[in-house]
């Protein structure tokens, strides 16, 4: 045989046991695998089982035993716990926290400083929410930590809101980039009325526009009543996003005060469709008689959205609303406004009533 | 007692099944069939346990062994639920300990979705708890199935049925509850939980609200529209947390509504206040 054809042969012959061997590997490493799930599936039921058991009061002698029994486990242990914390709550997340701190705590703060951020980013979240007020200081490194191990934090934070950190909490949302937004807002959230000093304050400061609408939003959403003046200052804010959250926080609010309609009634005829369709909305919920001139208008408006918020808003307004919807329904200046209107009123009363 | 039945009688803390009352030894029927199925299990165990508490720490190895020990436990389960006098029934998708059997060092739990197919868990114990086991005391043989003369005794020993699809949700609330007394049924399937329903009617259902297949409302509809059980007071159980569900879920006939995370101790007290009001007793009575 001729030298290159016995390189072509050895070479094919190299490339078919390359691809068999390959293949084998790849079952045997699914077989693996399969039985290593099967093994922590049921290590993690023993777990639950005895941390169900270490729970109890009467028995101060288990969460030792847990110490020794799993110490080799300290992930599966961290899971079991987690997901406990995440189902029961009183004085039986007391008892999480103590077997916490007897079984996995040293560990998983020693785990903080590792260089590995997958270590820190798993550790990181159970010291959080497992957290003391002793560990405050902790806890704001971490959200001064990468933006993975700071998310990690946040959410971790929201399962397990701490006081005593919300300051941080502010000050990271100001230095932060705009990809965990959605994190500050679930754990400002949780947080409650009790933020409302620091939102009064940085809804002053000069922020990215799109923090000052985050920031609008959460007004609305938890809400936060007495910061309504706030609201309306920056009510001609020149971001158009800004104005919607400020026109959708307005009617979150559920205050149809005087200033807060005046306010609402400007943003309907503000000059992006967008805020004006959202304050004819909010109106919507103010049920005020006054702004019934503003929302029949909102119904001749060139863009659907703002004709169909307008519609709906009417209804809330009883039978003055819905009569003023018929007249709109009946005219025949404005094909589109009438058939609005008369979808509206088909949607909420019956075929025959109307 | 043979050599096999001191060895159980250290992994189980009593003597199991009826072995023991045979006079020649050997016998038939219940008695022989635990006694060969419990030797290979013996056999196995001192293999596991070897393994398990740091001679040999092969992870691949231990779990083939536990898988031994747990297809030979599923035997035991089958072949007792044939003869009479059981001492493990299988109960829909629940494995219960009926009499004195496996204690607290076996752990019956069920696998995957499938109802049909069950696994028991073995536990295996530490020097400390073989010893804990030998004293602790078993749990009572199960409450026969109430009829209406005997509903005096529901504040005793309810009868609670849960219907959860999060298994950990069923795992506490069995836990909890059955360390205050009460008997506890569960299915993570609706449907099944609602078969369930009919076949066992429980004093209490504790019913989750989002499930797939039938959602709670739906369950809590099917259960009103049925005469044989609408009686049954159901405590809603559910992540939804905004007024509007609460709401809805009291106006479908709801008797509670509690929202998740829950404490155990809230969920037992609304238990009691409820069995209570419905057989004109005080929550305060506590049980004997």
């Amino acid at each position: 045989m001729d030298v290159p054809l016995i390189i072509v042969h050895n070479s094919l012959r190299f490339l078919v046991l390359f691809a068999l061997s390959l293949v084998l590997f790849i079952f045997a490493r699914r077989i693996v695998y399969k039985r290593r799930e099967a093994y922590r599936a049921v290590i993690k039921r023993w777990i639950e089982i005895d941390v169900l058991e270490s729970m109890d009061p009467a028995r101060p002698d288990k969460i030792p035993f847990l110490r020794g029994r799993y110490v080799r486990y300290p992930g599966l242990l961290a899971e079991v716990l987690l997901e406990y914390w995440g189902i029961l709550e009183g004085a039986r997340r007391g008892r999480l926290k103590d077997i916490f701190a007897a079984t996995l705590k040293e560990r998983f703060l020693a785990e903080l400083s590792s260089r590995r951020q997958l270590k820190r980013l798993k550790a990181a979240r159970a010291v959080v929410v497992f957290a003391d007020s002793e560990d405050v200081p902790r806890i704001i490194r971490l959200l001064e930590d990468t933006p993975l191990i700071r998310l990690a934090t946040l959410s971790a934070l929201t399962l397990s809101p701490v006081p005593e950190v919300i300051d941080a909490v502010f000050a990271t949302f100001e230095k932060d980039s705009l990809l965990n937004l959605q994190a500050y807002f679930d754990l400002m959230s949780s947080f409650g009325k009790s933020i409302e000093s620091r939102v009064k304050d940085f809804l002053g400061r000069p922020l990215p526009e799109e923090k000052i609408a985050f920031l609008a939003e959460i007004t609305g959403n938890i809400p936060l009543g007495s910061l309504y003046p706030d609201l309306i200052r920056l009510s001609g804010y020149p971001g158009v996003e800004v104005r919607i959250k400020i026109a959708r926080a307005l009617g979150n609010l559920s205050l149809p005060l005087p200033e807060i309609i005046q306010a609402l009634v400007r943003l309907a005829g503000d000059g992006a469709w967008e805020v004006r369709a959202q304050a004819l909305k909010s109106l919507g919920g103010m049920k005020s008689r006054d702004t019934i001139d503003v929302l029949a208008a909102g119904l001749f408006s060139s863009h659907w959205y703002c004709r169909l918020n307008a519609g709906y808003a009417l209804t809330q307004l009883g039978r003055e609303g819905l009569e003023r919807l018929r007249g709109v329904s009946q005219q025949t200046k404005d094909r589109y406004a009438a058939d609005m209107a008369l979808m509206v009123l088909e949607g909420i009363i019956p075929a025959g009533e109307s | 007692m043979t050599k096999i039945g001191s060895f159980l009688r250290k992994i189980f803390g009593r003597p199991v099944g009826s072995g023991e009352n045979r006079a020649d030894g050997k016998g038939e029927g219940l008695g022989a069939v635990l006694e060969e199925t419990e030797y290979r299990i013996t056999q196995l165990d001192n293999e596991i346990k070897k393994n398990l508490w740091g001679v040999d720490q092969d992870k691949h190895k231990i779990g083939k062994l536990v898988d031994l020990a747990i297809e030979k436990l599923e035997k035991i389960i089958a072949l007792k639920k044939k003869e009479a006098g059981l001492v493990l029934s299988l109960e829909g998708e629940d494995v219960s300990l009926e009499q004195e059997a496996l204690s607290s060092s076996a752990e019956i739990d069920r696998l995957g979705e499938d109802l049909e197919r069950f696994r028991a868990l073995v536990r295996l114990l530490s020097p400390e708890e073989m010893a804990e086991a030998a004293v602790e005391p078993l749990p009572a043989p199960s409450a026969e199935r109430r009829g209406p003369s005997e509903r005096v005794k529901v504040l005793d020993k309810p009868r609670i049925l849960i219907v959860d699809d999060e298994l950990l949700v069923v795992k506490a609330v069995r836990y909890f509850l059955t360390k205050q007394g009460c008997e506890v049924l569960s299915s993570s399937k609706p449907a099944e939980g609602l078969k369930k329903a009919l076949e066992e009617r429980p004093d209490l259902i504790l019913l989750d609200v989002i499930m797939p297949g039938m959602n709670g409302y739906e369950f809590l509809s099917r259960l009103r529209a049925d005469a044989r059980v609408s009686h049954i007071p159901v405590i809603l159980l559910s992540a939804l947390s905004r007024e509007s569900d609460i709401l809805e879920g009291l106006g479908k006939g709801a008797a509670d509504y509690l929202t998740k995370p829950f404490s155990p101790e809230i969920l037992y007290s609304k238990i009691r206040k409820i069995l209570a009001a419905q057989n004109g007793r005080s929550p305060h009575h506590r049980p004997q």
